[in-house]
This record gives structure tokens, C-alpha cells and sequence, in this order.
């Protein structure tokens, strides 16, 4: 083939110009720490790339959803711990009261005690997470009984529903995280009023009345189990829910990072390259006959 | 007998000759570095030989030879790859425009960065699960409406590069058109001068060198096919129709075709027929992938407004009344329209999240509609808005990876070719060095040559018959 010196010319720019441009691109890489910059250095995985992402703000949620949940519980097991302390000591009360050899004020002064506890009960079903009642199902604004009059323990009805306030917690989990107090609270009110007008109608406190508190006994611990069992299964769908944020970093991370090893290794592959075909170039282009004629 | 001046005159033919090849040479070494030249040779001839007159035979032997002359100064060029360059060309054009068009439409999906569509999109969603979880939270609901106001404000955004990019897409149309015009002008202005000379019996080298030049450039932007003619001239084909007929040119402009969009067209509103180059690309990218995203921009605006729509329009807002529409868009034209509704805007109290009226903790729309995140609202029930925006961006990439990848291809085909030409029409410094000093060693001894028959001469003038004088 003729070579004339402007092929030659052309030649080392043409190549001059793919080192460079193989150096730029690397060198790119090297500073973002990114493999992928654009969807068209490889569009497979830059779509693969956003749904990772996409799943993992989904997680994000998810995490910040249970962090929610977690303070409904949490606060719903301190309330209804509370109110089985205050059932206790209303039962002790009971028994005291069955006792038929105690005298009036006695009895006046355990149904004044017995009116304090029903009024702290009261206080628990109206415990509040932020400004939202947590024991009125949807009627979040709203107190689920409200306080009875002085010197008396009578409860006022159910001022809620029993709507089930629903947490998403994973893909396509969810958790119900609210107790309607109607049910929770209602039966041991109830047995503190039955107590509270036992004591004040000067007569020994009646064993159905005992029974009645130990009813109301039993369904709030069976609502502190359901909470108890409702934080354990947040705590461990958090455990599996931030693995499933770590592979998917990893995922997103093998997709999209640089390995940069690899990368500073090829980069002074390349810069050796460049370097090499400048040294070449500036070597052939120099000389021709004309340099050499007198 | 031939005269004692005949080698005289032998000698000065010898001496033109070579002067007349210096020139040559000078003229390629002085035309190195210009674009399109291609090196001349001028081709020698002996000149007619001399038979001495005799009514029969001279009696003397054979014919002696006159000299030498320049016969023509042709150049060395091989019009096959001419034409195969230009076929090429169109293609690297098309390829090339392609790929820069395209790259300009991957800045529309800055991904995988995450800073795209997609991100605002899932950030649209968790606003919905905040509402969900505490839905009467006046800022949970006042920052789902921010974010459904940023997913509106980023399709339209979107929506406006894609149609920006459309508009610069016209506008060079007018230019590709403008430079087609100009340059086939160019043509038939040359085909006139060279037209003249060959009516002369020369050859045009450097003028038909300049034809080829402008015609190169004219295949990148249309394909076009060349007739050359017997008189010099070369008719340039567009689509059939001629753009250039001896002397005359034919303007290209640009005009609407039947759906409003702007082509190539002839002055009299003719559609340009063309396939490859510059010019079909950009009609194309236009009207054929950048309508395509758009459409795409439009389904996936449509579909999660829709499907939003839906579900809130089941719902009840803070106050207890059934929930109203919550985006608005103009059909045919979502992703550039779509916006919250005035009414939500102003007063996120209006965000229907409940499933019943009166119920203030009651979240169940705004968890269905945080739902709708996984929901396959797309591609016939198969995929997720967010596998809609991965494909649009996968598509977008794989598109102008092609683009890349081909014009690339293309470009290494063409390089090969010109180097091929180059190779045959460059100049070689080399070589034009070492004809110049066989020419200037021709001349050198054409002048000894005169010399020696000048001193024959001054022999048989000035010396002979001096005999006792």
C-alpha cells in the first residue's frame, strides 16, 4: 500500500484520539467511582440498576413505616401494663372489701381509691401517640370514653369504632398496630365500676364482682401478648428488611460501582498507551525526505 | 542530413519537460495539506519523430527522434471509491447524527444516577404510606402534595426537553436543507467552469477535485446518485430528482408533511424521497424514537394519574366528603399537563385518604393508593410504573448505544475507504522529493546538452575554416 504523509498524520490522530478517548472514559469512572454513568453504557443494567433503587426507597419505607408502628406498640404495651398494675391493686382492693367486718368509712375510703384507679384506667385507654388517640380504632381524634363526673367510676360508652389502623410493613405485609379500647379496656372499666358501686353501697364486694376484675384481668393481658407479639414480629421484620437493603446495595452496587481495582489498573494501562503512542507518533511523523536533501 | 540546430531544439523540448514536471511536483508538494486534492502527474510523450524528406528512401538510417513533450497533466484518482465513500458517507452521516441526538435524549433520563423520574416517582408513593399511617397528619398530607406537585413539575420537564430536543431537531432541518441548497449551487457553478475547460480539450484537475469535495459533503447529509456527462458536468439525483443538471441547481427547503411535521422538501412542496444521511435521521429520531419516548412519557403520566384518580376518587378527605379527582391532566398530552388538582393543592385537608367518612385515623385509600406502587398498572397488566420507567430508560439507552455502536462501525468503514483514496491521490512528500530530483537531474542535463551543442557550434562557426588565417 502507498502510505503518503498525510495518512500517516491521519493515522496517529485517529489513534491518538481512540487512546484518548478510552483514557477519558476510565478516568471517568475513576473520579464518579461509577461504572455506569449513562443508560447507554450498558442498558440492561441500567434498568435493572433503577428498579434496584426503586426496591430499595420502597425498603426505606417500609423501615420507616415499622419505626412508626414500633411507637403505637411500644406505647400501647406501657398503657396496658399500666392498667394491669391498676386491675391488681383494685383487686386486692376486692378482696379487702368482701371482708363483711370492715367498717363504713373503710369502705368509703376503698371506693374513693377504687374511683382513682378507674380514673387512671380511663387515663391509660386514652393514651395519645403524637396527637392521635391509639385506642379509638379511626376516631383518632377523639378520646375513646370520657372522664367520669366526681364520685362516681360509671364509664361513659365507647366513644370510638373499631376500625383497624393498618401498617405496611413489608411487600405486601402488613400489621394491624391499634386496639379498639372498647374491647381492651372495656371489660376491666366495667369490673372497676361493679367494684366501685359495691364499695359504695356499704356491702361486701360480691365474688362475682372478683370475677368480673379477673375477666377484665385476663382480656388486657391478652391484649398486652397481642402487642408483644405484634413488637416482636416489627423487630424481626426489620431484621429481614434491612438484609434485604444490604444485598440490595450490594446488588445496586455491583450494577453500578466501579470495581476500582480493576479500574486504577486499567487506567495506567491506558495512560501507558497514550503515553507510548504519543512517543511513537512524534517519532514517525518527523522525518521524511525532505529533511535529509541538502 | 538534419540541420546542426535540429538537436538544439531536441534539447530545449527536454528542458520545457522537465520544467513542466517540477511544476507539477511543486504544485502537489504546495497542495499536501488540501483537503480534496489529489496528485497530478504530468504524463511525457516522445514527440512525433522526424523522417528525413527523400523522394524514395534518404539513404540515411531510421527516424530521429524530436524530444519529448508534456502530453496532459491528468490526476490520479479512482472514481469507483469516489462513489463508494459517498454511499458510505450517507451512512456515517445518518449513524452519526443519530447518535449525537440520542445522547442528547439520555440527559432527559439522568440515570443510573437516581436523580431521574423514577426516584421522584417512589418518593410520590412514600408520601402516600406517610398518609396512610398517620392520616390526619396535616404535614404528612401537606408533603404528599409537594411531592405529587414535583412528580407533575418532573413529567412536564421531561416532557419539555423531549419536545425541545424536537425543536432542535427542525431547526437544524432548516440548516441540513439550507447547506444542501448552498452546496449544490456550488456544484453547478463548478460544473460550468469545467464544463469551459473541457470544451477546450484540458483537463480541470483542481476544479473536479472541488467538485468532489462539495459532493462528499453532500452525501452526509442525503444520499444522493451522480450521472457524470460527457461534457464534464455531473448530474446530482436526490430521491430521483435531479438537485443538480449542468449548470443549474435546485433549491431544497423544508415544509410540513401530512401530519404537521417539518420534512425535507422541493421548492414546489414535493417531499424529498430519502433514506440515509443526515437529514433522514433527524426526520426520524423526530418523529420515530422521540415520539416513541414521548408517547412512553404520556402512557406512564396517564396510567399513574388514572389509577390514582381512581381509587381517591373513593375515598373521603379530612372533612368527611367523597374524594375528588386528585391529578388533572389533558388527554393526549399527560406527561406536559399533569398536575395536582387546584383544590388539593391549595388545602391538602381535600386528600381523600380514608375508606369511610368521619373517620379521622382511617388510612386505607391512602394505603391502597401506596399500593398501587407494586400494582402492574402497565403494559397490559405486566409491569409496575416503576418497571415502565426501567424499560423507557432501557430502551432509551439500548437506542442510542446502537446508535453509538453503529456510527462507530460506520465510521471505521469510511476511514478505511478515504484512507484507501488517500492512499491513491495523496500526496507523498516522499515521493514528490524524489521526483524532484530526478527532474531537476533531467533539467540539469538538458542544459548540458545545450551546452555541448553550443560548443559544437562555436567548433563549426568560430573554428572551422580558419585554415591560415
Amino acid at each position: 500500500m502507498r502510505i503518503t504523509n498525510l495518512m500517516l498524520h491521519q493515522q496517529a490522530l485517529a489513534s491518538l484520539a481512540t487512546n484518548v478517548e478510552a483514557l477519558s472514559r476510565i478516568q471517568e469512572q475513576v473520579s464518579s467511582s461509577k461504572r455506569l454513568l449513562r443508560p447507554s453504557d450498558n442498558p440492561t443494567d441500567v434498568r435493572s440498576a433503577v428498579q434496584v433503587r426503586d426496591a430499595l426507597a420502597e425498603l426505606d419505607q417500609f423501615l420507616r413505616n415499622i419505626a412508626t408502628a414500633e411507637r403505637s406498640t411500644s406505647a400501647a404495651d406501657t398503657a396496658l401494663g399500666a392498667a394491669g398494675d391498676i386491675l391488681q391493686r383494685a383487686r386486692e382492693l376486692a378482696i379487702q372489701g368482701a371482708n363483711g367486718t370492715l367498717s363504713a368509712s373503710d369502705r368509703a375510703t376503698m371506693a374513693s381509691e377504687v374511683e382513682q384507679l378507674a380514673r387512671a384506667l380511663v387515663g391509660q385507654a386514652r393514651t395519645k401517640v403524637g396527637d392521635q388517640y391509639l385506642f379509638s380504632g379511626f376516631q383518632t381524634a377523639t378520646a375513646p370514653y370520657t372522664e367520669a363526673p366526681a364520685g362516681s367510676a360509671a364509664v361513659s360508652a365507647y366513644q370510638g369504632d373499631g376500625g383497624a389502623i393498618v401498617a405496611r410493613i413489608g411487600p405486601a405485609a402488613t400489621m394491624v398496630i391499634n386496639l379498639p379500647a372498647d374491647t381492651t379496656f372495656g371489660p376491666a372499666l366495667a369490673a372497676l365500676a361493679q367494684l366501685h358501686a359495691d364499695l359504695s353501697a356499704g356491702m361486701p364486694v360480691q365474688a362475682a364482682t372478683i370475677n368480673q376484675l379477673d375477666a377484665g384481668q385476663s382480656v388486657l393481658l391478652a391484649g398486652r401478648a397481642l402487642t408483644g407479639a405484634r413488637a416482636n414480629r416489627l423487630e424481626n421484620t426489620q431484621v429481614s428488611l434491612e438484609d434485604s437493603v444490604l444485598s440490595a446495595q450490594r446488588l445496586l452496587s455491583n450494577l453500578v460501582d466501579v470495581d476500582m481495582t480493576q479500574a486504577i489498573t486499567e487506567l495506567s494501562q491506558r495512560q501507558a498507551v497514550y503515553q507510548a503512542s504519543l512517543e511513537v507518533n512524534a517519532r514517525i511523523i518527523q522525518p521524511s525526505l525532505i529533511d535529509h536533501l541538502r | 542530413m538534419s540541420s546542426a540546430f535540429f538537436g538544439l531544439n531536441t534539447a530545449l523540448r527536454g528542458l520545457v519537460a522537465s520544467q513542466q514536471m517540477l511544476e507539477t511536483a511543486a504544485h502537489n508538494t504546495a497542495n499536501a495539506n488540501t483537503p480534496g486534492f489529489s496528485r497530478q502527474r504530468a504524463q511525457l510523450v516522445a514527440t512525433p519523430p522526424y523522417t528525413y524528406p527523400a523522394f524514395n528512401r534518404s539513404g540515411l538510417p531510421g527516424q530521429i527522434g524530436t524530444g519529448v513533450a508534456v502530453a496532459t497533466i491528468t490526476r490520479v484518482r479512482d472514481a469507483f471509491l469516489d462513489l463508494q465513500i459517498q454511499s458510505q458517507s450517507s451512512i456515517e452521516g445518518g449513524w452519526a447524527t443519530r447518535r449525537d441526538e440520542l445522547a442528547k435524549v439520555e440527559s432527559v433520563v439522568p440515570e443510573p444516577s437516581g436523580s431521574g423520574l423514577g426516584t421522584i416517582l417512589g418518593r410520590f408513593w412514600d408520601a402516600w404510606q406517610e398518609v396512610a399511617a398517620d392520616p390526619s397528619s396535616s404535614v404528612a398530607r401537606a408533603a404528599l402534595v409537594e411531592q405529587a406537585r414535583s412528580l407533575g413539575i418532573r413529567f412536564s420537564g421531561d416532557a419539555a426537553q423531549l419536545a425541545t430536543l424536537a425543536t432542535g431537531i427542525d431547526d437544524q432541518l432548516h440548516q441540513g436543507v439550507a447547506t444542501v441548497s448552498d452546496l449544490a449551487s456550488q456544484v453547478a457553478t463548478l460544473n460550468a467552469q469545467i464544463q469551459q475547460v473541457q470544451i477546450s480539450g484540458d483537463h480541470a484537475n483542481d476544479l473536479e477535485d472541488q467538485r468532489n469535495l462539495l459532493l462528499d459533503k453532500l452525501a452526509q447529509i442525503v444520499p444522493i446518485t451522480l450521472h457524470p456527462e460527457a461534457d464534464g458536468t455531473v448530474t446530482v439525483l436526490v430521491g430521483g430528482t435531479d438537485l443538480v443538471s449542468g449548470n443549474r441547481a435546485r433549491a431544497m427547503t423544508t415544509g410540513p408533511n401530512g401530519s404537521g411535521q417539518l420534512i425535507p422538501t422541493w421548492t414546489d412542496g414535493t417531499a424529498v424521497s430519502i433514506s440515509g444521511g443526515q437529514l433522514a435521521a433527524l426526520v426520524d429520531v423526530r418523529d420515530r424514537q422521540l415520539a416513541s419516548y414521548r408517547t412512553r412519557l404520556d402512557t406512564l403520566a396517564a396510567g399513574v394519574a388514572d389509577a390514582v384518580n381512581a381509587l381517591h376518587a373513593t375515598g373521603f378527605d379530612a372533612a368527611g366528603n367523597p374524594g375528588s379527582a386528585f391529578f388533572t391532566y389533558t388527554a393526549g398530552n399527560a406527561a406536559a399537563t399533569l398536575s395536582v388538582s387546584a383544590a388539593i393543592a391549595s388545602n391538602p385537608a381535600l386528600v381523600a385518604a380514608a375508606g369511610a367518612p368521619g373517620q379521622p385515623g382511617n388510612g386505607t385509600i391512602a394505603g391502597a393508593i401506596a399500593d398501587l406502587r407494586t400494582g402492574r398498572l402497565f403494559s397490559s397488566g405486566t409491569q409496575t410504573a416503576s418497571d415502565f420507567y426501567a424499560s423507557l430508560v432501557g430502551g432509551i439507552g439500548t437506542d442510542s448505544r446502537q446508535a453509538t455502536e453503529m456510527a462507530a462501525n460506520q465510521s471505521l468503514v469510511t476511514g478505511h475507504l478515504r484512507q484507501r483514496r488517500e492512499s491513491i491521490s495523496g500526496v507523498s512528500l516522499d515521493e514528490e522529493a524524489a521526483d524532484m530530483i530526478r527532474f531537476q537531474h533531467a533539467y540539469a542535463a538538458a542544459a548540458r546538452v545545450i551546452t555541448t551543442f553550443d560548443e559544437m557550434l562555436d567548433t563549426l562557426i568560430n573554428k572551422t575554416g580558419v585554415v591560415g588565417r
